[in-house]
């Protein structure tokens, strides 16, 4: 389940490394794909994007 | 007054997600005195690794949420694409940085570390934040690097701390 933005609570320590290891993961992960790889990675993370900003435009009934 | 350009590591870009005091005040600070905000393709492509990181829920939703409903966006968060050109030229830079141990004792870092710096000096960064102490250990260096060796614009590789101590006076 999606985590609210507007529920922000700071992360505890944990969870703030959480994050660093899941960044230093990616980013060994990422580096190591070919081109088209990485191509495929960040088509999908401007699709979601372009979806996001669709789903918050129906959102304001704009 | 010029628009200036702030590259927002990875992990930076999640603890902002997540609230994390220090980087959302160091992003509300820059923000303030009239910045924009990167996320290098390197970051991009991670923030969508990320978001199925099974083993790892809270940074999942993060960057889910970061990607999937607007919130790049109204963070001030740009990110485009590079061209094949853009791409070649930062892959020789980056190798020929590598050739030249800039990450030499780094137990973590890695090619991807200094991408991402060719990335955001491409886009004519000013800073990269980030928290990634290995970086922050060399940045001296690395700055110098992107300089000689890239013929890059400095750039600055800075903690979230670092501006909101520059800045407090703000």
């Amino acid at each position: 389940m999606k985590k609210k933005s507007t529920e922000k609570t700071p992360p505890t320590p944990t969870q703030r490394r959480e994050i660093f290891e899941a960044a230093r993961q990616a980013r060994a992960e990422v580096s190591r794909m070919s081109r088209s790889e990485k191509d495929a990675l960040e088509a999908a993370a401007h699709r979601s994007m372009e979806s996001g900003k669709i789903r918050a435009r129906e959102t304001c009934g704009t | 007054m010029p628009e200036r350009l702030a590259a927002l590591d990875t992990e930076v870009l999640l603890a902002i997600e997540g609230g994390a005091v220090n980087c959302v005040t160091a992003h509300s600070i820059l923000r303030s005195v009239g910045f924009l905000f990167r996320a290098t393709p390197t970051v991009m492509q991670e923030l969508e690794k990320a978001q199925y990181d099974v083993r790892r829920e809270y940074t999942a939703s993060l960057a889910q949420n970061l990607l999937g409903s607007g919130v790049l966006q109204a963070l001030g968060v740009v990110s485009t694409r590079m061209d094949d050109l853009k791409r070649d030229v930062t892959e020789i830079h980056a190798r020929t940085m590598m050739e030249r141990n800039m990450l030499e004792d780094a137990k973590y870092s890695n090619d991807g570390d200094i991408v991402a710096l060719i990335e955001a000096a491409y886009a004519d960064c000013v800073f990269f934040i980030t928290t990634n102490k290995e970086l922050l250990d060399r940045s001296d260096a690395l700055s110098l690097a992107l300089i000689q060796i890239c013929g890059m614009r400095a750039l600055l590789i800075v903690h979230p701390d670092e501006i909101i101590e520059a800045f407090k006076t703000l």
